[in-house]
């Protein structure tokens, strides 16, 4: 076999090879880093974080607006007899409803 | 740094929480530079094969639960395997047109070629080199691990995932394209 044939004709960075093995090693440190069971308890922790945050905001709105709906509900239903006439009295009025056929 | 593992050492850390990072402490010492040419014969450029060089170290480490290998060869091949994907899939991010094969790449590459080039390198090596440039992939592969890093076939197809009687084939057609491109050459 021809060894000078084997010889790469490419120009290379005086260096670089002594250069790219500390980069590997650099890297590899901090993929370890990445995969020690504490960050990636952190990273899960996060996660979990904003996933209850996200359900909580989906959820939420309709839970609010249902809520409001009833406590609205409740106070019509518990209205005195006085109140309720008045209501009635105001609604007759917007929408020109005779209010005697209601009365008989 | 402390004392050099041999290779039984280094299989066993692979797999171990703690001794991964010295495992690959030894492994950056003892391959990286026959991986930097293998990646860079396939992409040319230093930059890229250095970036992908550092990216095949770091995707073995996050990998290295999964070597189920026993010997340096099987080692190496684990190696080779994970960088030459690594170099396919940034030749792959060259081509102009997702269905088009990867091959399509090559006149690119063969452009880049001459600036890559050391001014006083070897002729008949540059001759060689810009062969082997314009080969089409997989006969590149195989040609450059057959060839330059004298793997035996059985290694060479546990890297690229074809098989023995293939890979001859495409070595055998390597072999007669580069002839027929640098007729002083004898391979």
């Amino acid at each position: 076999m021809n060894k000078e044939l084997k010889q790469m004709p490419y120009r290379v960075p005086e260096g670089f090879l002594d250069e790219a093995k500390q980069s590997a090693r650099i890297a590899i440190a901090r993929a370890t880093v990445e995969q020690r069971p504490t960050h990636r308890l952190q990273l899960k922790m996060a996660f979990m974080a904003a996933s209850i945050a996200l359900i909580v905001s989906i959820i939420g709105v309709p839970v609010w607006q249902y809520n409001n709906r009833n406590s609205l509900e409740n106070y019509i239903a518990n209205l005195k007899t006085a109140s309720e006439d008045v209501l009635c009295d105001m609604l007759c009025d917007v929408i020109e409803y005779p209010c005697n056929e209601i009365d008989e | 740094m402390t004392g050099r593992l041999n290779t039984a050492e280094v299989i066993e850390h692979l797999g171990s929480d703690n001794g991964a990072s010295a495992a690959f402490d030894e492994i950056i010492e003892r391959y990286s530079e026959r991986l930097y040419w293998h990646i860079r014969r396939i992409v040319v450029s230093h930059e890229d094969a250095e970036d992908l060089l550092q990216e095949t170290f770091v995707s073995a480490f996050t990998a290295s639960k999964s070597f189920r290998g026993e010997t340096e060869g099987s080692l190496i091949a684990w190696l080779y395997r994970i960088a030459t994907n690594l170099a396919l899939r940034s030749l792959a991010n060259r081509k102009r047109w997702i269905f088009s094969s990867i091959d399509s790449v090559m006149p690119s590459l063969a452009a880049d070629f001459d600036g890559e080039i050391d001014p006083s390198a070897d002729e008949i090596a540059v001759a060689l080199q810009r062969a082997v440039v314009e080969l089409p992939v997989k006969q590149k592969l195989v040609f450059t691990m057959r060839y330059f890093d004298e793997m035996p076939f059985e290694e060479i197809a546990q890297a690229t995932g074809m098989s023995v009687g293939t890979l001859k084939t495409n070595y055998h057609y390597a072999v007669k394209r580069i002839k027929e491109k640098v007729t002083t050459i004898e391979l």
